[in-house]
């Protein structure tokens, strides 16, 4: 057993939120996912042509803008993308877990990571098809999809004036976002960070391209299991698996050293204790088995840790042929093919909110590691190919002081980051 | 937790490509003949639009490096991702440095694009209208993603260390910087590549920033850019109208000192003083409190009083409202002191090029120590409040060895680098 060391400029998680397409709350998403639901359903936000490829997605019900008194009708008229308003949401709820008042707590000393891997696009759309009706762009067009105006109104919101832009690194975003917050309170460049990420990547263009990439989940065949049942789509490590579901997502995270999370008497809920990051160098879609592996054992190195440590992985798993068998391959080399280690794969419930997707799978292994509950891969028809060993259908009650938090992004930018929960 | 290792961190090289000219010593060569890159826009027809200036980049041929043909081209068609990976290429030769088995792992890069590559998207929104969904390229989205320059300079170039993007608007190339410097200075990277990449000439952007009302636009017939687009872009001046939206890309090479003496890499500068921070304020206007605090934050990560910088590579973007709130926040931070302190725009020859203005600024103010020269701000006709500034209205010989570069982006976000020259061996 690993005794670890307590540094005042750990980097501390002391509150965290989000929203997906199981439920618009944080508490209903995770209580879903514990049951072993799946918020993927028919496409709802537009209607999809007879001929259009992709029909599944995975989209947050019930958003409502009321419970937020800073974005009355004018904020919502003004920044008209989700991405802006799902990011203020989870963030302002996020603080308030943490009991946190960034303008209470040294603004200056609070940095704003939080990002997006797409970002307002759906405000370009908007003005293209307004220039093509001869009409002029919505004068909040560049402010709506301009990506660092995600970090920008987050720092708006909650008063910080520390660091402040967006790191982008496709579906890794998430990641990178808290790796990067972590790093700045460990450096000492601030006390406090906000990080995060939103993507509402379900537009027409993004899912017909997905496609066209082969990368997205689509149902032609009558004898596939989703082709009348969306919540079947999503399934990673199965060997029926065919692609991603495209969804939405928002999730944000609040770190603070320990030394500041300690005199402000705020909940340690988890450290960021290890983090690896590197880059492929090989394919712009296709992983990479080397240097995944690499990622895996940056992380596990920087943590103090070794494999035999680790109580639960978080799989970056998206569904796809050979991200998934890269990722299990993975697993096997780091950890030896005899490794008991369970394995989840979030976006076999949520399907795949592109940057979002790690914040997210990050707060729910958190709240995992604190309710001592892991969360399932669902839909698993195993993979004869993939050696590893799931947790299926339902939560498993599992002790959890160290988590691995898995993310590979196209172009080949990894990062990874090991979650310790330390007894009270 | 790991150590902090206060490792140093020198800049090696860099290339770019500008409105001036396609390559540093083109553009080098032309802004130190006070040459102005803007011209009349024509990469659309603005139609009656009233924004008609614009810096763009001159012929660039990204096939001549061998790294992608022509048929790549057409896949990779948003030109952000492979003018930085060929950006890369070059600077790493200007650097010196190859890519090998031994040290593949320990270059990483940072680089950004505000507009990314929605060029590309705006292509497949065509295609979608005109032949349908099934038709759209299934290269879009990894064009359209962010980080994917990188990762291409990575796959083409093949460095494994960490890759992956910024996005902060117009500070984005000085916060790629900035990190790279703080990977190099925590141990996770020996050599980073650094940098942003724009092409912003597309309608719904120009538009945007148009219908926004920050772009330049004549004021009627008697203004003195009405048939002389290079007066356009006029940082400083008390006749400003706002910025001129300019195509630019520029790629940086950073090393960890003790590693760049090993391997006799040439040395520039130093990057000494980083600072990063964030307005919580407007989306637009900037506010001078935080500004302030930014740039004494990078002077004291520097260890250098403000009497010691001798030279300011100013954001200046030639906003009303912008070159103002940066003037009085320089006022406050160097007090009397600031009429004995040249202070220049770049944008006033390159225009605004959004997510490579830093980087390019940082770069050009490396070039200014290396060859004893200050670039100008061009059209310079200040304001009587700020008549008593050296604006170095002509390029001159001058020796600066310790700079200022500022940056602050749309959003709120801030960051400031102190650089301090720097010779091999040094």
């Amino acid at each position: 057993m690993v005794k670890s060391k307590r540094d005042p400029r750990d980097a501390v998680v002391t509150g965290y939120d989000a929203m997906t397409p199981l439920a618009f709350t944080l508490e209903g998403s995770f209580e879903a996912a514990v049951e072993g639901g799946s918020g993927v359903r028919w496409t709802g936000r537009f209607d999809p042509d007879e001929d259009f490829p992709v029909k599944v997605s995975g989209e947050i019900p019930d958003a409502h803008y009321g419970d937020f008194p800073f974005y009355n009708e004018r904020d919502q008229a003004n920044w008209f993308s989700p991405v802006i308003f799902s990011s203020l949401a989870v963030v302002h709820r996020a603080l308030a877990h943490a009991g946190l008042d960034a303008r209470g707590h040294n603004p200056a000393r609070t940095a704003v990571l939080f990002s997006s891997a797409i970002g307002g696009l759906d405000a370009m759309i908007d003005a293209e098809k307004r220039l093509s009706q001869g009409r002029s762009p919505h004068p909040f067009t560049n402010p709506n999809g301009c990506l660092n105006l995600v970090a920008g109104k987050v720092s708006m919101l909650s008063g910080a004036t520390g660091p402040c832009f967006c790191p982008v690194a496709s579906c890794a975003t998430g990641n990178v976002s808290i790796a990067l917050g972590a790093h700045f309170i460990r450096s000492g460049m601030c006390d406090f960070a906000i990080c995060g990420a939103s993507d509402f990547p379900v537009l027409p263009s993004l899912l017909a391209s997905f496609a066209s990439m082969n990368g997205a989940f689509q149902s032609h065949r009558p004898d596939d299991r989703a082709f009348e049942n969306p919540a079947m789509a999503s399934r990673p490590f199965s060997r029926d698996r065919k692609g991603f579901v495209v969804s939405e997502g928002a999730a944000a995270v609040i770190l603070a050293a320990r030394e500041c999370a300690e005199s402000a008497s705020l909940v340690n809920r988890g450290i960021v204790r290890g983090i690896g990051m590197n880059g492929d160098a090989h394919h712009y879609v296709k992983p990479h088995q080397p240097t995944v592996e690499q990622c895996m054992r940056l992380a596990l190195k920087d943590a103090g840790i070794g494999p035999s440590d680790l109580d639960y992985v978080s799989a970056h798993a998206a569904s796809t042929r050979a991200g998934d068998l890269v990722e299990a391959k993975a697993l096997n080399t780091v950890f030896g093919s005899s490794s008991s280690v369970p394995v989840g794969a979030l976006k076999s419930q949520i399907g795949h909110t592109m940057g979002a997707s790690s914040a997210i799978e990050a707060v729910m292994a958190l709240l995992g590691m604190g309710k001592k509950l892991a969360l399932p891969t669902i839909n698993l028809d195993p993979d004869p190919d993939i050696n590893l060993n799931h947790v299926t259908d339902t939560a498993a009650q599992i002790d959890q002081k160290f988590v691995l938090s898995n993310s590979f992004g196209f172009g080949g930018t990894n990062c990874c980051l090991v979650f310790e929960r330390e007894e009270a | 937790m790991k150590a902090p290792l206060n490792r140093r961190v020198v800049i090696c090289g860099y290339e770019m490509a500008t409105c001036l000219g396609a390559g540093l010593d083109a553009t080098w060569e032309r802004a130190v003949n006070n040459e102005s890159g803007i011209g009349w826009l024509d990469r659309f027809d603005p139609g009656e639009y009233s924004v008609r200036t614009a810096g763009q980049i001159p012929d660039y041929d990204l096939t001549q490096s061998g790294l992608f043909s022509e048929r790549e081209l057409g896949y990779w068609n948003a030109r952000f991702i492979a003018m930085t990976v060929d950006l890369s290429k070059k600077a790493l030769e200007k650097a010196g440095v190859a890519v090998t088995d031994e040290n593949a792992h320990r270059i990483g890069s940072i680089t950004g694009s505000a507009i990314g590559g929605k060029d590309a998207y705006e292509n497949a929104l065509n295609v979608i209208g005109e032949r349908g969904p099934s038709r759209v390229s299934p290269f879009l989205l990894p064009n359209i993603c962010v980080n994917l320059p990188s990762g291409m300079a990575s796959i083409k170039l093949g460095f494994t260390g960490p890759v992956y993007a910024i996005e902060s608007a117009c500070a984005t190339g000085a916060h790629a910087v900035a990190e790279s410097a703080h990977i190099i200075q925590r141990g996770d990277a020996d050599l980073m590549i650094a940098g942003g990449v724009e092409f912003p000439l597309l309608p719904a952007i120009v538009y945007g920033f148009g219908n926004m009302r920050t772009l330049f636009r004549p004021r009627d017939s008697s203004d003195r850019a009405y048939e002389d687009a290079s007066k356009a872009s006029r940082p400083y001046s008390a006749d400003r109208r706002g910025f001129v939206l300019a195509e630019g890309a520029c790629i940086i090479v950073l090393a960890e000192a003790e590693y760049a003496a090993a391997h006799d890499l040439p040395v520039i500068a130093e990057v000494c003083g980083t600072a990063m921070n964030s307005d919580a304020g407007h989306y637009t206007q900037p506010r001078a409190q935080t500004i302030t605090r930014c740039i004494r934050g990078a002077l004291e990560d520097a260890g250098t009083g403000p009497d010691e910088i001798d030279y300011v590579n100013g954001h200046g973007t030639s906003t009303t409202i912008g070159d103002q709130v940066e003037l009085e926040c320089l006022g406050e931070i160097f007090g009397k002191g600031i009429s004995k302190i040249p202070v220049s725009s770049n944008k006033s020859q390159l225009g605004h090029s959004l997510a490579a203005a830093a980087a390019l600024e940082t770069a050009l103010s490396c070039e200014c120590m290396k060859r004893g020269m200050l670039l100008p701000t061009l059209n310079i006709d200040p304001e009587p409040e700020w008549d008593h500034l050296d604006y170095v209205p002509e390029a001159r010989k001058a020796q600066a060895s310790t700079v200022l570069v500022n940056s602050f982006g749309f959003g709120g976000a801030n960051c400031c680098i102190v650089l301090k020259k720097r010779e091999d061996g040094d």
